[in-house]
């Protein structure tokens, strides 16, 4: 399978294939757009530090709940701490939720669904109980039961005393949600086993590997892409769920947290507009970005969409 | 297998599903640090002894699992114990919240279904176009805002600004009815209490439209692309036809296993709408005897909850089963 | 004759005045009528009055009851259902005269046996979560005509049996005999306060209408308390009119209350926080350390900016800076860093590895991690500012916020987890941001008795949160223990004053700040709000003097409007679908 992997005539396929992949995106105008916008976020969250002037922790006592003033060019919050530096600081933590819970649940989710499709029997049957179980427990109450449990676990497990807080929300995201995707991803995968080109790739004797990964995950794939893009966007707002009802990570930003200070603080009633304005684009831009890409790679990879 | 043997089949699944789910929920829960007797933590009047005392009143000094063997015990015999913080049956409780959860809720449910699934519907049949683009910058413009500050953003304008404006009406900020409205006869009270309706419910439902909507506008984006509906046209059928007799059939399936996995989801949204909206719903309950300890109240929530989902997701198996033969034999 | 009769005619009004504040307004009847209405933040849950657990449920009970004895607005005792008391010479027997024009709700006559049989009961059970210490230092209770009597071995002074023993609220025999105190949803209340329960929809809503027999007059006619979860939305809603009071707005809409037609109020409140050294480890139990570390804090900053404004800087003697027995002379440690370098210097503990952070006499690095609840943002933010006064001084703060659980369970705060005295994680801090409330040590001789004595469960050895153990600490316990017995005034106010000064300087506590409340209330409508130094705006005595500026006007217009529209909306998408 390496052999055919490295043959040099697949790898010029495949770069023909991607080259003519990213025309086709390229002349996507959400795509691009999405792809802009997504590469300035994570290039300003990866150089926070650089961009922003301050550390997030920094008080300036002469600039207290400013609105934009020179210096601040979003303003301060009531601790006279800069708005631009925590809006960047929240960026990178809010993507790394989102890249880190959206893909992880998605990325088990299929490894599950896949195998639990094509083994099938007994197996199917025992990973989809699991999945019903998870589901029919509520989702947001059992993110906020595990929230709680598990900086229990971080305590009693002094190695995990390093783990930023959001990995821990991230992991409970994971936890809660994979059984959707496991789900989604092993309804579609059953649907291709009984295709025509599986069943016939079977008969003319391929392995389960190259089955697996010559025909079911490629045709999963978009799928996949889509979910991911879902559950990043998910991931991001669970986070903010979570910090609006007091179990987010209390020493440290996020843009839902923004929001949900902003919101305790009855911003919108007190016009205080630079405290929630900011977090609000920032949200809704990542979020939009996400949902661009993801719609650009459905176009590329299911050509008749593009009709019509 | 019939009918009858597949739901008979999808019942016993079922019925281990929510046994598990309770079980792990039991053991989840009790492994929290923390009791109720906490809340008297910080009272100088109360001592650790009295504490203590409570602590045995409430049997939590006994071992996790002769606790589990008594739960398990008294939920068999349809006793879903006593609230120690509220001094009430659960089921009371519940019984005061959940009316409300369920108006909320099960409004927002069937709206979202049905414009939802038509909405969707007429997009995806229109995809490419101007109304499709802007209903996919629309779903993700309002998805991309938390639904706890969407909700904000509608009490702070129709409830404040418009009064403020002196626009002459508004909609309330907080509560399910005006207070003594009982005493109102039937249709005021009505009236009152969709006007308290108004608000969360709308917040709750353009999100519910707009999700319902977007999967169902992939369906059927996914379904017009396959091979029949091309031999569809082929034969000369109408795009009506095609659209109603052949894509649209297909691709409400998936949607049905949608309501019943979406359940848990617009529990969760009713956590975050509740308590902005001060709405006395289960949600909003479950949360505060969450973070209280009040054990059993928050197992019989839970125990509600998941049984309400899990009637949802049976509901749409057996229509599943219905609609589609083939499921039965697989 | 005539005279005799302007004499007493005037005495009368005076004693009228003396009763209802709001007559003040003299030679103007006062409008009776009206709802008066004030939120509440989350819903109660069973509203009884021994075993209630937050303050909501606290604050709708003391509408319904009454108890023998009120605190007034400067903390002075009020007389309520007991219309008088006196005690025997020495304190130990203390006796009551009941009121004879007391009604419960359900217009049966409050009788001395209902007094009787509450005390009883809380005498004889002592697992009652709510219930005053002194009810274990009673030896006997007795009923002499319309009089109750209580005896105690020793002789408690006014301010324990007044504030402590005689704001016990008094419940109704022939409701609560023979019932379960323990599972008593107490649904329907009947009590003998000011205010009637009439109807509690969970999670939404409290009705109350005034008691007709009140042994005060009460001129509005009742009080509706919607349960508004949300600051901002208890804004919109006193902005609107529904509500005419509301605590802890933004700091903005403060500014902004002429514009809505409000008063702002603060007060400060008795729940003071504080920085807990565990002095079971060293350097903590090191008591220049301490004091190094208490220069290194500006608390005035903490205030300002955390608290914005709202409570005060609370001294290092762990006394509220007001009331009877605060004693200023007592040190403070105002913020300074240059001293504490001196100190730390002075100490020898320097920094040798040039690491920033300087080593202890154990050549350790004086690293401390700071547990604190992360629910509580506040407490978060105060450790995070403590972090940057103590950097230039070489100390590292590490912030690790908890849950409030694990917390409490970690600082020692449970005494005991099944018998085990030293289950395991007790004590296993550095520092740790706490909170006490409701110690009364702006007024009560007992205060430093209840949180400090090693004999009393705070200061003992199963609870004692920081670890208290120098020789000051044995001390003060004594001081303690003789200030509970005095009957002197003299006597106590030097020990008192003392204590505060041996605390102050070997700091078992390093406190932070007293938290204060600011309050919103509408002026348009009521008038004769009663306000006090640490109550807010909707107090008891305002509820005695509360009354309209204006007679009252009917007319739910915007109700009427909301209702059309609904209709107009749900007829018009009927309509459209079926067109459709």
């Amino acid at each position: 399978m390496m052999a055919t992997m490295l043959n040099k005539n697949n790898i010029m396929r495949r770069f023909k294939r991607w080259n003519k992949s990213w025309k086709v995106f390229s002349r996507n105008w959400m795509g691009v757009s999405g792809l802009i916008i997504m590469l300035s976020l994570v290039t300003l969250a990866i150089f926070a530090k650089q961009i922003a002037g301050y550390h997030v922790d920094d008080r300036d006592s002469e600039n207290i709940f400013q609105p934009p003033v020179e210096g601040h060019i979003l303003g301060t919050n009531r601790h006279g701490n800069d708005i631009f530096s925590i809006l960047l600081n929240s960026l990178g933590i809010s993507l790394a939720v989102g890249v880190v819970a959206g893909s992880l649940t998605v990325i088990l989710g299929t490894t599950i669904g896949v195998a639990s499709a094509y083994i099938g029997g007994k197996f199917d049957t025992i990973v989809m109980r699991i999945t019903d179980i998870v589901l029919v427990i509520p989702a947001l109450p059992l993110m906020l039961l595990l929230a709680s449990l598990v900086p229990l676990i971080v305590d009693k497990l002094s190695w995990l005393d390093t783990i930023p807080w959001w990995s821990i929300i991230a992991f409970v995201y994971v936890v809660v949600f994979w059984p959707v995707s496991a789900r989604l991803i092993r309804g579609q995968a059953l649907s291709l086993k009984h295709r025509a080109f599986i069943t016939s790739a079977k008969s003319a004797g391929a392995g389960n590997g190259y089955i697996i990964f010559k025909h079911l995950l490629p045709n999963v794939f978009p799928l996949m892409l889509t979910m991911i893009i879902t559950s990043m966007r998910q991931a991001i707002l669970y986070e903010a769920f979570l910090s609006f009802l007091g179990l987010g990570d209390p020493s440290n930003w996020s843009l839902g947290k923004m929001l949900s200070v902003a919101q305790q603080q009855a911003s919108l009633a007190t016009g205080a507009w630079w405290m929630y304005l900011p977090a609000g684009i920032a949200i809704a831009l990542t979020t939009l970005s996400f949902a661009f890409i993801g719609i650009a790679f459905d176009e590329i990879v299911n050509p008749q969409l593009r009709r019509r | 297998m019939g009918l009858r043997g597949y739901i008979a089949k999808k019942l016993f699944f079922a019925a281990v599903a929510f046994f598990v789910a309770i079980t792990i929920v039991f053991f989840l829960y009790h492994v929290i640090p923390g009791n109720p007797a906490n809340i008297f933590a910080t009272d100088r009047t109360v001592n650790p002894d009295q504490r203590d005392a409570l602590l045995e009143r409430w049997g939590l000094n006994e071992p996790l699992w002769k606790q589990y063997g008594i739960f398990l015990r008294n939920l068999f015999q349809g006793d879903l114990g006593f609230s120690y913080l509220q001094k009430m049956p659960v089921t009371d409780v519940i019984g005061e919240s959940l009316p409300w959860t369920l108006l909320l809720l099960g409004t927002s449910f069937v709206l979202n279904a049905v414009i939802g699934i038509f909405l969707g519907a007429f997009v995806a049949w229109r995809r490419g176009s101007k109304l499709d683009t802007g209903f996919v910058l629309t779903y993700n413009f309002y998805n991309a805002i938390p639904l706890f500050f969407v909700g904000m953003l509608f009490i702070a304008l129709f409830s404040f600004y418009v009064r403020k404006w002196g626009w002459g009406f508004y909609f309330p900020a907080y509560g399910a009815q005006t207070a003594g409205s009982s005493e109102w006869g039937f249709f005021p009270r009505l009236v009152d209490i969709l006007w308290h309706l108004a608000l969360p419910l709308t917040v709750l439902t353009i999100a519910g439209i707009l999700g319902w909507s977007w999967f169902m506008r992939g369906n059927l984006i996914n379904i017009l692309t396959e091979d029949y509906i091309k031999t569809a046209r082929a034969k000369g059928l109408n795009e009506n036809q095609v659209l109603y007799k052949h894509a649209f059939r297909n691709a409400i399936l998936p949607v049905v296993t949608n309501i019943g996995m979406s359940i848990g989801g617009l529990i969760g949204g009713a956590v975050l709408i509740e308590t902005v909206f001060s709405y006395p719903g289960t949600g909003r309950m479950l949360y505060e005897a969450l973070i209280r300890h009040d054990y059993p109240l928050v197992q019989g929530a839970f125990i509600i909850i998941s049984g309400l989902t899990l009637l949802g997701l049976l509901i749409a198996e057996i229509i599943y089963g219905f609609i589609d033969p083939r499921i039965r034999t697989e | 004759m005539n005279k005799k009769l302007l004499v007493s005619a005037t005495f009368l009004t005076l004693i009228l005045i003396g009763m209802s504040p709001s007559l003040m307004v003299w030679g103007q009847e006062p409008i009776i009528g009206g709802i008066l209405h004030t939120p509440l933040s989350a819903d109660a849950h069973a509203l009884n009055p021994f075993s209630w657990t937050t303050t909501y449920e606290a604050y709708i009970i003391w509408h319904i009851y009454d108890p023998l004895v009120r605190m007034d607005l400067e903390n002075q005792a009020f007389a309520c259902i007991a219309e008088s008391w006196s005690h025997s010479t020495d304190y130990s027997e203390w006796t009551f005269v009941i009121k004879d024009d007391v009604y419960w709700h359900d217009g049966k006559k409050l009788t001395v046996d209902d007094v009787f049989w509450t005390y009883n009961m809380l005498w004889n059970d002592t697992n009652v979560p709510r219930r005053s210490w002194l009810f274990d230092e009673i030896t006997d209770l007795q009923i002499v005509d319309n009089t109750i009597v209580v005896s105690f071995g020793w002789g408690p002074k006014p301010a324990d049996v007044l504030y402590d023993l005689a704001t016990t609220l008094i419940v109704p025999e022939h409701i609560w005999d023979g019932i379960d105190l323990y599972t008593f949803a107490n649904d329907e209340p009947i009590g003998s306060g000011p205010f009637k329960f009439v109807e509690w929809e969970r999670a939404q809503f409290f009705r109350l209408e005034t008691h007709d027999q009140y042994q005060f007059p009460i001129y509005v006619d009742g009080k509706t308390i919607p349960i508004i979860s949300e600051v901002e939305a208890q804004f919109y809603a006193l902005a609107g009119g529904d509500i005419e009071t509301m605590a802890n707005p933004p700091p903005e809409l403060e500014d902004a209350a002429e514009f809505y037609n409000s008063s702002v109020h603060t007060a400060l409140n008795d729940y003071w926080v504080y920085l807990g050294m565990n002095q079971r480890r060293y350097p903590n139990n090191v008591t220049e350390f301490r004091q190094a570390v208490s220069y290194g804090i500006d608390r005035d900053e903490i205030v300002e900016i955390i608290k914005y404004g709202r409570g005060a800087v609370m001294p290092a003697s762990c006394n509220l800076p007001w009331g009877t027995y605060y004693n200023p002379s007592a040190k403070t440690y105002p913020y300074n860093i240059t001293k504490t370098i001196e100190m730390l210097d002075a100490l020898g503990w320097t920094d040798t590895n040039a690491d920033d952070i300087r080593e202890d006499g154990l050549g350790q690095d004086l690293e401390f991690d700071v547990i604190v609840s992360a629910d509580a943002q506040e407490s978060v933010d105060t450790v995070k500012f403590i972090k940057t006064y103590l950097e230039p001084a070489g100390i590292k703060v590490n912030v690790v916020p908890i849950i409030w659980d694990v917390l409490w369970q970690t600082v020692g705060g449970l005494g005991h987890i099944d018998q085990d005295y030293d289950y395991p994680g007790k004590y296993d801090y550095d520092w740790a941001v706490l909170g006490w409330v409701g110690f009364w040590s702006d007024f009560h001789p007992s205060s430093f008795y209840w949180l400090l004595s090693a004999d009393r469960w705070w200061g003992s050895d199963d609870v004692n949160i920081p670890g208290w153990n120098s020789s000051v600490r044995w001390e003060v316990t004594d001081l303690c223990n003789d200030t509970l017995y005095s009957t002197d005034d003299a006597v106590i106010e030097a020990n008192i004053d003392l204590i505060q000064e041996l605390v102050a300087e070997d700091l078992p506590y390093v406190p932070l700040q007293v938290n204060g409340g600011t309050y919103l209330y509408k002026t348009d409508e009521y008038k004769g709000w009663e306000l006090g130094p640490t109550d807010g705006p909707d107090n008891y005595f305002t509820w005695l003097s509360i009354q309209l500026i204006k007679p009252p006007e009917a007319g739910p217009g915007f109700l009427a409007l909301g209702a059309i529209i609904t209709l107009v909306v749900s007829v018009a998408f009927v309509r459209y679908r079926r067109r459709k």
